[in-house]
């Protein structure tokens, strides 16, 4: 099977490290057609530019292995709508929130003209979730409430503490997709059962996970073929394959 | 072959909200599938009621359940962690009478501050018997990592494991605070393998073990956090310790003491 990974990391950072060819050969390995880049760290957080014009290098030359998220920090106020709206203008399909890493609270209104950015292009919006007071799912659906809309997936389904509001702040919000890393089987079946198939998309947040780790996750987790098909690549096509 | 010890797991017999019980027998038949020794045990219906009962019924049912398989599971006992003196009784209870390995705590679910004076004389017994105290941790605002690193400076007798490394948000404090102190030790269960990479440097190999939260959630979980240590890239001398030298070693120097 040809899969989709709608999370993985590009640059070389402090923390994360990883590099096109890196990546690449990972994917190659483990049987990956497409990986949903975005940047790493310094990047996510302050250097946005330096680290957009890495994703956008590395999407120009391998457009049929990778499509692009953006990041802007919505602290840089009008620079970073304008930063967004060259990287989408540039062929990346969305954006790539950390308010954690970025400094506020998720559902905080500064962050809504880099959405309303998103809405005017189509572009989506992926939102780390899973860290207290900033992260969090409910402060995702509240989000996505208020952009009906925007696209939006939920990262690691609110991993760790956050496990229980995954699937009650998806039904809030029905433009919330669930990306799968690092969350455990367990609630992967949950979600799958109450949102049902189409709502999930795998992602393996490498290298914070390890891609051939997060697919084995995935062959633990009762699926049919069908919804196997979807979780782990026909979503995403839908999703970001437009956009691209 | 490396001998394999998961040494965060649970025996779950009552529903937890939602989640169902699961049978020992179970839990240990998935252990034993994925070619793992032993597991440490806690009771996970105690940690979620606190109520002197239960926690004396929980430690004689983990007893009994140890008698029975033998050196597959080795259990840790749990007691009302705000109970004073009564607790302490209890704790001695289950390491003297009932033959009980450590004592586990989970400052989140009990819950108590790893800074309550309330603990005191449950920590007095740990100390005295030099018990490996296994805790959950990562979750703040009672059980962040150097929360419990401050439990350790104070009772240095004792051995204590982070039983999240942090999970994945205090991953980087976990590891500080194992760097800093000689009697804390980090699990591997819940934390991201990039936290891992980033810890081993950090503290060595000799000071990180093994643990799934295996009998709490699902079976599946356990594989999971194996493969998670087969995928690490370890060199073959610090997974053997990391799968279960380190456990192994922990538990002869406790009962050395």
């Amino acid at each position: 099977m040809s899969i989709v990974d709608s999370h993985c990391h590009l640059g070389v950072g402090v923390r994360k490290r990883v590099t096109a060819d890196q990546l690449l050969r990972a994917m190659d390995a483990a049987g990956v057609a497409r990986a949903i880049i975005c940047s790493v760290d310094q990047f996510v957080a302050v250097r946005n530019r330096e680290g957009n014009d890495e994703i956008l290098a590395a999407v120009g030359r391998w457009p049929d292995r990778f499509s692009g998220l953006a990041a802007a920090n919505p602290w840089f106020g009008p620079d970073a709508v304008d930063e967004l709206q060259r990287c989408l203008e540039g062929g990346l399909v969305g954006l790539k929130v950390h308010s954690h890493l970025q400094g506020f609270i998720l559902s905080d209104p500064i962050l809504h003209p880099l959405v309303e950015c998103c809405r005017q292009h189509g572009a989506v919006v992926y939102a780390h979730t899973g860290t207290p007071i900033t992260a969090e799912p409910f402060q995702l659906a509240e989000l996505a409430r208020t952009f009906p809309d925007v696209p939006f997936v939920m990262g690691h389904m609110g991993y760790t503490d956050f496990w229980y509001d995954a699937v009650p702040a998806a039904l809030q919000a029905d433009n919330v997709h669930l990306e799968t890393s690092l969350i455990d089987v367990m609630n992967i079946a949950t979600a799958l059962e109450r949102l049902g198939a189409a709502r999930l998309l795998f992602g393996s947040d490498h290298p914070e996970s390890d891609l051939a780790l997060e697919i084995e996750k995935m062959t633990l987790v009762d699926m049919s073929p069908d919804q196997r098909a979807r979780v782990m690549r026909t979503n995403a096509e839908t999703l970001w394959g437009g956009r691209a | 072959m490396t001998r394999i010890v998961d040494s965060h797991a649970h025996v779950m017999l009552q529903p937890y909200g939602s989640m169902r019980p699961q049978s020992p027998d179970a839990v240990l038949d998935a252990f034993a599938r994925l070619g793992i020794e032993q597991a440490w045990c806690s009771s996970a219906d105690a940690l979620v009621a606190n109520q002197p009962d239960v926690h004396r019924r929980c430690n004689d049912e983990l007893a009994e359940l140890q008698a029975r398989v033998g050196d597959r599971l080795v259990g840790f006992a749990t007691v009302d962690p705000r109970g004073g003196e009564a607790a302490a009784a209890e704790l001695e209870r289950a390491i003297a009478e009932l033959g009980l390995a450590g004592l586990k705590l989970h400052g989140w679910l009990q819950p108590v501050s790893c800074c309550d004076p309330c603990l005191a004389p449950l920590f007095e017994v740990a100390s005295r018997r030099r018990l490996v105290v296994i805790f959950h941790d990562g979750t703040p605002p009672f059980t962040s990592s150097l929360q419990i690193a401050w439990l350790a400076e104070r009772y240095p007798a004792c051995t204590m494991i982070l039983g999240h490394g942090g999970l994945k948000d205090l991953a980087l404090t976990a590891a500080q605070a194992v760097r800093r102190h000689d009697n804390l030790y980090l699990q591997t269960d819940a934390t991201t393998l990039l936290a891992l990479r980033r810890a081993l440097p950090l503290v060595g190999a000799d000071k990180i073990l093994y643990g799934s939260d295996g009998g709490f959630g699902d079976p599946r979980w356990i594989d999971y956090n194996l493969r998670k240590i087969r995928r690490w890239g370890l060199e073959p001398d610090a997974e053997a310790k990391i799968l279960g030298g380190n456990a192994t070693r922990l538990l002869q120097r406790a009962g050395d003491a």
